[in-house]
Order: structure tokens, then C-alpha cells, then sequence
């Protein structure tokens, strides 16, 4: 993922009011935090719901954000985790069934992009089955890419607690998508 | 990143995490969103006209722009809390109890903030608002009095609007229009209960609060007397919420400006999104009333099994009030201090 070089300033120019400087910062963590959603709740009108739900609480919580030398994606990511619980909380805890519907692609290569968008599929499927910690380092880790120092805060979990988890996690998942057929 | 040791097996599955397609937003929800939050920044809270300074950020939020984002609907249930005491008693409203102040924003299901604490006073809250919902109502046995105002048990339409419930001392009536820690409460021009209520009576008060900063009653009744949040503090109220700002120790909490001890150690930790409890009292500072606090605590890093376990939660009367699990079970510290 990438991170800008200079997002200590951006986020000192976003906490005075500066709309591009909140712009960029939305626009340069969105599809993280979306595909983070997506992978974690059934449909993508939730996804883009609260995806929302996590810039609009960025912009409200930016006077008050105090930079503690993370990068900034951490807070979104733990914004996002909270809302997902409280979703979670006032929806259950409904294994992901995801709903297949139109994404923005580059392919151009009609076979490719479905063979994509079954990848997806199988994937989101897959994951939402597992538990929710599972699913968050998962995400967290191998699909956004975060080191274990940024999860450790989104998690509120040691490194080692993590790295023991993520070996449990990704034999979960292999299971769960042995058990949706094809290779695992 | 690959600090770790995988099996083969593992590094496979890896590569096929790392690998898959990733999902963008379509090009309208992004612009809508772009959109929300700029807006958003530049119409921050709502103006005030209240004492509690800058409680409640009304921004209007570009609901058409995303209808699904935040429906909130919350259907309120009443119970006429016995009759306006003062009617009952053939006394004056200046003997009934003293108004305490007493106000408790989104009550808690913890023993120490219900033992004791029949009657909180102020409820609010502004979370959670994106998913929509209605609540059930139902009514429950009202304390009967020989003057009691009939039991009323109204509905407001499910809206986007904060659901709001007062309870406290009533400091002026204007024809319909109550006030009540400040608050301008539009009660129903025909509602019996202005027929009995008097300035000093104890009133609970559930609606919604409109862009203009004036709470829609839909419910409405006397409550016999207040009693303290606390009963080991001094505390009259009680508030349980997000943090939504932090200046020094002024904390803006659920909308409502909460002052913390400078050398309270919790200021160290907390942040912006933190979900915290707390108890205090409110002060008058100029022409803004601030929350002074007994005593906080951080419970919205409670982790079991990974996840944090507060929630906001519709009883079966129609109360929304947040929930924590393990709350009162050592909480976790926020050491990225981010919250949210």
C-alpha cells in the first residue's frame, strides 16, 4: 500500500481544514479501506456505506487526531474495525455471503475479468467464514500488506499473539476454501 | 513484511491474498463520498444556542448523495413515570425535589450506573447511524397516581435525525416549548402534560433533535425525583460515548463538553474514538455548561476474541443505550491511542 511520503503533513494540513489536503488523504486510502469492507461484510452497498462512515469519522475526529508516529491508514483501519463491530453487533455476525455485483475494473479482457471476479468471489466467501480476528489479519495483513507493528494497534495484539495467529489463520482459510471446491 | 517463517503451502496462499483483485469503489460512491466529507468539513457542527456549547454536531449531511449511508430510525417508547407529583401531592412545584441536575447520556447496563440510578436524565446519542433500524415499543406498567397524566406511547418516523432523551428540571414553559438544561423542547400543543407541569418538575423527555437545535417531543412524562448516578460519588451524571475531541482536558464526548482532571492519567491515552464512561457533574463555565468529571473509563478497548465488544443496542422498551462486554473487567489500554 502505498504511503505518502509527506503524510505528516498532509494530516497537520487536513486537521486545519485544508479540503485538498483531506481530499488526497481520502482519496489515497479509499479503495484500501473499501476493500477492506468489502472483504468483511456481505454486499458492496454496505462496504460503500461504511466506507463512508469511515471518512466522515475521519474528518470529525481530525482535530482531535494526535500523531503518534503511525502512519495514518492505521487509524482508518481501526475506525473501520469499530464500525464493523458495531455492524457486526446490530446485524450478527453473519458469515460473509457475498453478493456479486459491479465493480470497476481495468480489465478489458472479458474472460480475465471474471476469472477475477470469481477469485473474489471464492476469496470473500472464504474469509467470511472465518472468525473475525482471523479475517482482520488476513486482510490486514497479506491483502493490505500492513507490518505487524501497525496491526499490533489495530488489534490490540502482541506481534507474537499475531504471528501465532496468522499460521491458525491461513490453515483456516485453506480449509475454507477446500471446502468451497477446486485448489485450496 | 515476510518476517515470518511459512511453509510452502502457506507462502502459496499468500501469494494468492496478496494477488487478488482488488475492488474499487465505483466512480459516483467515490465522488458522492468526496463530496459528504468535504462538506462536511466545512459545515462542522452545528451552530449553538445551548448550554452545552458545542454539543451535537448537526452538520447536514448529504443524505440524498448516499440514501443508504445513515438511515437511523428509532421508535420511542414512553412510560408516564407516575403523575406530576406536585399535582399529586396538592403541593407547588417548589416542593417538589430539588432539580439535581442530573443527566445520563446513553445509560449503560453497568452496576454501578444503574444501581441506584433509576431515573438517568439526558440521554443522547449520535451513534450508531448507518445502518437503518426500527426499534420495537412496548409498553410496560406505569407507576399509577391518582393524578397521573394518561400513559402515552408515541412513535417518531425513522429519520436521520439524533435521537435525544432528556430528563431533568424544568426551567421555563413557553406556551408548548419547555426548556430543559437548555434545551428547547417542542412538546404536541394538545399534550395533556402541559395541562400539569410546572416550571421545577422532573421531566423525561425522548425525540428528535432537528438542524435547528430544538428537540421534537414525541414522548413525554413527570418523573417523581432524581436520584444520584453514583451512589459512592457525588456524581449526578452519567455519560457513556465516543470521545469526538480532545483539547487538553476539555474532551468533547457524545457532543457534550466533558472536563477532565489535567493530571488524570487517562488523558494520556485517550483518543479521538475512544469509547469511555463516565460520571461527573455538569458546571457552569460562562455561558457554556461543561461536564465535570468524577470519574472515567476507557472500555472501548475491551477485546474478546479479537474484537471490541461495546455496541449500541435497542431494548425491548425502544431504549438505545450502549453495551459493553467485560466493562468493569480491566480494560484494555489504547496504546496507539487512536480509538475508533
Amino acid at each position: 500500500m502505498q504511503q505518502l511520503p509527506d503524510e505528516q503533513e498532509l494530516v497537520a494540513r487536513a486537521r486545519q481544514g485544508d479540503e485538498e489536503a483531506v481530499a488526497l488523504l481520502y482519496e489515497t486510502h479509499v479503495d484500501s479501506i473499501f476493500a477492506y469492507l468489502l472483504y468483511r461484510v456481505p454486499s458492496d452497498s454496505v462496504a460503500e456505506d461504511l466506507t463512508s462512515e469511515v471518512f466522515l469519522r475521519m474528518v470529525r475526529g481530525l482535530p482531535g487526531f494526535q500523531d503518534r508516529g503511525l502512519p495514518f491508514r492505521a487509524w482508518l483501519f481501526r475506525v473501520a474495525a469499530n464500525l464493523l463491530t458495531d455492524h457486526y453487533r446490530q446485524h450478527g455476525k453473519n458469515p460473509v455471503a457475498p453478493v456479486s455485483e459491479e465493480h470497476e475494473s481495468d480489465d478489458t479482457d472479458p474472460f480475465d475479468t471474471v476469472a477475477r471476479e470469481d477469485e473474489q468471489f471464492r476469496l470473500r466467501l472464504a474469509i467470511g467464514k472465518l472468525p473475525q480476528d482471523y479475517q482482520q489479519l488476513l486482510l490486514l495483513r497479506f491483502v493490505e500488506g500492513l507490518p505487524h507493528t501497525e496491526i499490533t494497534q489495530i488489534m490490540n495484539k502482541s506481534a507474537e499473539a499475531l504471528r501465532a495467529m496468522q499460521h491458525r489463520a491461513l490453515k483456516a482459510l485453506a480449509e475454507q476454501l477446500e471446502s468451497l471446491g477446486g485448489a485450496p | 513484511m515476510m518476517d515470518d517463517q511459512f511453509t510452502p503451502e502457506e507462502l502459496e496462499l499468500i501469494e494468492r491474498l496478496r494477488a487478488a483483485p482488488r475492488p474499487q469503489l465505483r466512480s459516483a460512491v467515490r465522488d458522492a463520498i468526496r463530496q459528504q466529507i468535504i462538506h462536511e468539513l466545512r459545515v462542522p457542527a452545528a451552530p449553538v444556542q445551548r448550554p452545552f456549547g458545542n454539543l451535537l454536531p448537526l452538520a447536514p449531511r448529504m443524505a440524498a448523495a448516499l440514501a443508504a449511508v445513515l438511515a437511523v430510525g428509532l421508535l420511542v417508547l414512553a412510560i408516564i413515570q407516575g403523575a406530576n407529583q406536585s399535582t399529586a401531592t396538592g403541593g407547588t412545584p417548589t416542593t417538589l425535589p430539588a432539580p439535581t441536575n442530573q443527566v445520563a447520556v446513553v445509560p449503560t447496563e453497568t452496576p454501578e450506573l444503574s444501581a441506584g440510578s433509576s431515573t438517568p436524565t439526558v440521554s443522547e446519542s449520535r451513534w450508531p447511524s448507518s445502518t437503518p433500524e426500527l426499534a420495537s415499543s412496548m409498553t410496560e406498567p406505569t407507576q399509577a397516581t391518582d393524578t397521573s397524566t394518561p400513559p402515552l406511547m408515541e412513535t417518531v418516523p425513522a429519520t436521520a435525525e439524533t435521537i435525544i432523551v432528556v430528563e431533568g428540571p424544568v426551567t421555563d414553559i413557553v406556551n408548548n416549548t419547555l426548556t430543559i438544561y437548555g434545551y428547547q423542547i417542542e412538546v404536541e400543543p394538545q399534550h395533556p402534560i402541559l395541562a400539569v407541569i410546572d416550571i421545577g418538575d422532573t421531566v423525561r423527555v425522548e425525540g428528535t433533535l432537528d438542524s435547528t437545535g430544538q428537540v421534537l417531543a414525541s414522548v413525554i412524562g413527570n418523573i417523581p425525583s432524581t436520584e444520584l448516578v453514583s451512589g459512592d460519588t457525588e456524581a449526578t451524571v452519567s455519560l457513556d460515548g465516543p470521545v469526538e475531541a480532545i483539547d487538553d482536558n476539555l474532551v468533547t464526548v457524545n457532543g457534550i463538553p466533558v472536563q477532565i482532571e489535567p493530571d488524570d492519567p487517562i488523558l494520556d491515552t485517550l483518543e479521538v474514538g475512544d469509547f469511555v464512561s463516565l460520571q461527573g457533574n455538569f458546571e457552569g463555565t460562562g455561558s457554556n455548561i461543561v461536564l465535570v468529571v468524577v470519574n472515567v473509563t476507557l472500555v472501548n478497548n475491551v477485546i474478546i476474541n479479537g474484537e471490541p465488544v461495546c455496541w449500541y443496542h435497542v431494548d425491548a422498551m425502544g431504549m438505545g443505550h450502549w453495551h459493553c462486554d467485560g466493562m468493569g473487567m480491566g480494560m484494555g489500554d489504547d496504546s496507539m491511542g487512536m480509538g475508533e
